[in-house]
């Protein structure tokens, strides 16, 4: 489903700008709606990758508001000279931003309930265990050798090898065993602290 | 045990934001490899301490996720398709864009730009302004040129824009910030308007006001 004004849209369409480039309104239009929905669907999946777990139930909120700020950009700036990078960034501090407002939302309305959280098995949802395999993490991960553990932090975040060893300045080949190491390593402290994530 | 990279990524981006953070706009500019190496690891490190930076890691990777590597600044095919021609034919500002390599530290202050060549900040993005000395500095676009200045919030509230100016620089009041939370993120773009009647613009620039 898409959440871009049928007005915007249809104002996109006839951008002037875009009919010179394209050659034709058809041909114009389609890029335009499809930076759109690329924008939209980069929103979405960003909503998905960094909302904390305790917000899983507000993405779709987290996604919706965000969007607006970026229309809002759009409605403002539609012929500038950057606005696909424009609004790129600026979805991005949406993103952000609306996690934040989120995060403050469940903080005071769980306040308002004055009770305890509910007892979660899941370590990610309860607190405590959370706090405790946080805490946990960090300290392995701080005690890491620097290269293991920017391999590990890549790791985690999704970069390949390639692109690891490009920031490390080194081979895939160098990144992979720092990788191994580094996630052996991890293991190894974890294990002797007695959390499993 | 198993490590599984995605419940430990989960573990980072739920924790809170470390004291001395580094700021969304440096995450981004690390994921967008406009950072030099060393700078891009001091990031990457820091974020293992700071959840609001893991989140922003996580969340800037997925607005590169189409970007190949070697060409990080580059804008989708089809988000280039959309770009207006009249903006491609006075491209420079894409231009300087695209220029710069991966992680190549970006370096406005030495760019000069001449006649009507791109007009270029001269303040590193990741260099947080002062509330009580904003002063936005921008590359000279030759003699006679006239710019215009908009400054906004990074969620586009207006701030400030003025026209006509004839120096490079313009000091941005205190009162004018007001609206800005400490730590909170300005934008700027700079328009100017050649002897000729030509216009050249900025890309919009991102900034972070002190804590
Ligand atoms: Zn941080």
């Amino acid at each position: 489903m898409s959440c871009i004004p049928a007005t915007l849209e249809k104002r996109m369409a006839l951008r002037p700008d875009d009919n010179k480039a394209g050659g034709s309104t058809a041909q114009a239009d389609r890029p335009a709606r499809e930076a759109l929905e690329e924008v939209h669907d980069a929103v979405r999946r960003a909503v998905r990758r960094a909302c904390p777990r305790r917000l899983t139930g507000q993405q779709e909120d987290i996604v919706q508001e965000a969007m607006i700020r970026v229309n809002r950009v759009l409605e403002e700036r539609p012929d500038s000279i950057e606005s696909w990078a424009y609004v790129r960034r600026v979805a991005f501090n949406a993103v952000l931003r609306e996690i934040e407002r989120a995060d403050r939302r469940a903080e005071v309305s769980l306040d308002d309930q004055g009770a305890e959280p509910l007892p979660a098995p899941d370590p990610v949802l309860d607190p405590s265990a959370s706090m405790a395999l946080r805490k946990a993490l960090r300290e392995c991960l701080a005690a890491l050798a620097r290269h293991r553990r920017l391999a590990v932090v890549l790791h985690l975040h999704g970069y390949s090898l390639a692109e690891g060893a490009e920031i490390l300045r080194g081979s895939s080949k160098q990144m992979a065993n720092l990788r191994y190491r580094g996630l052996a390593d991890l293991r190894t402290c974890l294990e002797g602290k007695g959390v499993t994530p | 045990m198993q490590l599984d990279a995605e419940p430990l990524r989960l573990v980072l981006i739920e924790a809170g934001q470390a004291e001395a953070c580094v700021g969304s706009e440096q995450v981004w500019s690390a994921v967008a490899g406009e950072l030099s190496r060393a700078e891009t690891r001091d990031v990457l490190e820091h974020s293992v301490a700071c959840g609001a930076c893991s989140r922003a890691l996580s969340t800037a990777r997925e607005f590169h996720a189409g970007d190949p590597p070697a060409r990080r600044r580059t804008m989708p095919p089809v988000l280039i398709w959309a770009l207006p021609l009249a903006a491609l034919l006075a491209g420079v500002a894409w231009l300087g864009l695209t220029g710069e390599g991966p992680q190549r530290a970006l370096q406005p202050s030495t760019v000069r730009a001449v006649g009507d060549g791109p007009l270029r900040s001269e303040l590193p993005e990741a260099q947080p302004l002062s509330r009580d000395a904003c002063l936005l500095d921008w590359t000279d676009a030759g003699e006679g040129a006239r710019y215009s200045l908009v400054v906004t919030r990074d969620d586009l509230e207006p701030l400030v824009s003025v026209a006509g100016l004839e120096a490079s620089n313009y000091r941005v009041a205190a009162e004018a910030l007001a609206k800005v939370e400490p730590g909170g993120g300005i934008a700027w773009r700079v328009s100017a308007r050649l002897p000729d009647g030509r216009l050249v613009e900025s890309v919009t620039f991102f900034h972070r006001l002190e804590p």
